[in-house]
């Protein structure tokens, strides 16, 4: 479902993604993990077609993120760090015109709000606007503004970055069931954790480069490490950030 | 794809009649501030004459008893009061009671001034003001005139004691006649305030939704989330664009129906002069104005779009957005003071200016086809560049991230 091949990423002569190569199948929960800076969220906006890469190709979906951006948009879920809702509109009215956007309508729609909001716990927020609710709920109707489509490509950056004990919890059920279903699910995460609970693979990403891609329990063991917080630290420490390295 | 288009359009609409900014903007400034500048302004200064019209103001008078019929006569016409001081009287004095406004005016009569008249001498008469009143400047110009009046009374008395016509004096008879029409003052009045505000208002009219549009977007994080959607970036642009024109013309059309009610309805019944003023426009010349706005409304809202996608903050895109209303607001203000029409016709072809040109010889009723034609190519050639510049600004990666 996605496909990754030598992904560079340069901003201006800054490379910030060096030639990264992953995959993630349908049904499958992929980590990528690494410090602040390290290319991570740059990696999931090449992916949702906001950046356009410097080398490589990257395939969400069978589509081609350079030559069919419109049919990758259609099939995947982008949930960024900050759900950027809109503020003044309640929470259906986010969901309809998100909804409206990804050619949905009707009845349907209209059905479809109804049953994401139940799922989420936000049936009584369902008129009520977006700028009053809590972090958590935000990033719920982030969620279900995400899912509105029914993508089988789920990418998320920092999902359950500065939630609550329950509102992270509701993240994670819903990549459990997004897993269930059979969505592929790649998410980018600080919280190692909860991504050796719940990723099938994680890839830990320092200074733009993958430095290991594996299941949790394989990446430990490339490096003799207890725990995958271990394993990390000693990717981190090992390659720094790399946050200077030029392109050429 | 003209669904997605209707949706960014209707959503951008529904957010910006909730932001209080724009509604403040669109809607109670342009119904409420013209009403104030137009009526406002004109009633209190007609007022302000009318109660100094009713007080008589007081001048004294030094050396009354030199020429004591001058006194009586100025009295008797019962247009100013006045005060008799004896001559020699301590003029300084006098000029304190003038500049704290007890008295309007000062006048000295010099000694000998019978004599002088009998001999058919010039009189020096001295008239003090203080020009920085208005009720003293009125008096000085009120006993110009009665002067005037009194010296012609002198004249024909002097005439007739030789046997001779005062026609002597008046070798000409003048007699004068405007041929301006209720329309033409109506439509000059209207012609030099509406186009200013309509050049200004196509810019603040949808300045908040613009801004909103696009660098309120990017700081709320919403814009990532938008082209993260499948829709193609010129869809969004054209979204919003609709949405930013949408505003600014209801902002405008309000301000030109306000303006006109103020102007043509409401001042003249404050002033009890109805029928003064009217203005008489042709069906083409509303045509070619509403045209003419149209587009020119479309321009400023795809400048402002571009810039405000362009901008790394609301604060920012709030600068150059005013940057581009000072752009328009000088030559507005510049044509607002220019009474001349039939400009070349190249100068139709700078957006702004041929803006206000077209508008305002709509409103003055000489309005010409090739001029209007010219306007309306260089404002769509204009627009279509702008619409571009916003499309590739929203669907930039360096733009778009420039936070």
């Amino acid at each position: 479902m996605i496909e990754v091949r030598g992904l560079e990423k340069a901003y201006g002569a800054r490379l910030v993604v060096r030639g990264i190569s992953f995959d993630v199948k349908p049904g499958e929960v992929v980590g990528l993990l690494g410090p602040n800076g390290a290319g991570k969220t740059t990696t999931l906006r090449v992916l949702a077609t906001t950046l356009r890469p410097t080398r490589g190709t990257v395939m969400v979906a069978g589509f081609d993120v350079v030559k069919d951006p419109l049919k990758v948009r259609a099939n995947v879920c982008v949930l960024p760090t900050d759900p950027g809702l809109y503020g003044r509109l309640t929470a259906a009215e986010n969901l309809r015109y998100f909804g409206h956007l990804c050619g949905l309508g009707g009845p349907e729609l209209e059905r479809r709000i109804d049953e994401l909001l139940e799922w989420l716990g936000l049936t009584a927020a369902k008129h009520q606007r977006a700028e009053e609710f809590s972090k958590g709920m935000r990033q719920k109707l982030a969620l279900a503004r995400a899912v509105l489509h029914n993508p089988p490509v789920l990418i998320l950056d920092e999902p359950t970055a500065g939630l609550d004990v329950l509102a992270s919890r509701a993240v994670i059920n819903f990549i459990r069931e997004s897993k269930k279903a059979g969505r592929s699910v790649l998410f980018s995460s600080h919280y190692l954790l909860e991504a050796d609970r719940v990723c099938d693979r994680v890839a830990i990403i320092v200074g733009g480069e993958i430095c290991a891609f594996g299941t949790p329990r394989d990446v430990c063991a490339a490096v003799g490490a207890a725990t995958l917080e271990d394993a990390f630290a000693h990717w981190v420490e090992l390659r720094g950030n790399g946050a200077d390295r030029r392109v050429g | 794809m003209w669904a997605k288009v209707r949706a960014v359009w209707l959503r951008e609409l529904l957010d910006s009649v909730r932001d209080k900014r724009t509604l403040y903007m669109m809607v109670l400034l342009p119904i409420v501030l013209m009403p104030v500048m137009i009526v406002v302004g004109p009633v209190m200064m007609v007022r302000q004459q009318e109660s100094l019209a009713r007080e008589v103001p007081v001048a004294v008078v030094v050396g009354a008893e030199n020429l004591p019929e001058l006194a009586g006569w100025i009295e008797s016409t019962g247009a100013l009061a006045v005060e008799r001081a004896p001559a020699g009287s301590d003029v300084a004095a006098l000029e304190t009671r003038l500049s704290e406004g007890e008295v309007q005016l000062v006048v000295e009569v010099p000694e000998g001034a019978a004599a002088l008249l009998s001999a058919e001498q010039p009189v020096p008469i001295r008239v003090i003001s203080h020009s920085g009143t208005s009720r003293s400047s009125m008096a000085a110009d009120l006993f110009q005139s009665l002067l005037g009046r009194y010296g012609e009374e002198l004249v024909s008395r002097r005439l007739a004691e030789r046997g001779l016509s005062t026609e002597l004096l008046e070798p000409f008879a003048l007699e004068a006649r405007d041929i301006t029409r209720r329309e033409d003052f109506g439509g000059r009045l209207l012609a030099m305030i509406v186009p200013f505000f309509i050049v200004v208002w196509a810019v603040v009219g949808g300045m908040y939704t613009a801004i909103d549009a696009g660098a309120g977007e990017k700081e709320r994080n919403s814009l990532e989330c938008l082209i993260m959607t499948p829709v193609p970036g010129a869809a969004i642009v054209a979204g919003k664009f609709l949405a930013v024109c949408t505003i600014a013309l209801a902002a405008v059309v309000l301000l030109i129906g306000s303006a006109s009610v103020s102007l043509l309805y409401m001042l003249p019944r404050l002033l009890g002069a109805q029928g003064l003023l009217s203005v008489n426009l042709t069906g083409g010349g509303l045509l070619a104005m509403l045209a003419t706005m149209t587009l020119f409304v479309g321009l400023m809202s795809a400048l402002q779009l571009a810039l405000s996608v362009f901008s790394k903050s609301f604060r920012e895109a709030q600068s150059y957005v005013s940057g581009l209303m000072f752009a328009v607001m000088f030559p507005a203000m510049y044509l607002m003071y220019v009474e001349e029409i039939g400009a070349s016709l190249w100068t139709y072809a700078v957006p702004v200016l041929n803006v206000l040109l077209v508008c305002r010889e709509v409103f003055m009723g000489a309005v010409g086809l090739p001029e209007v034609l010219v306007t309306l190519v260089s404002l769509a050639v204009a627009l279509g560049l702008a619409f571009w510049g916003a499309v590739r600004a929203f669907t930039h990666e360096k733009v778009l991230f420039r936070t």
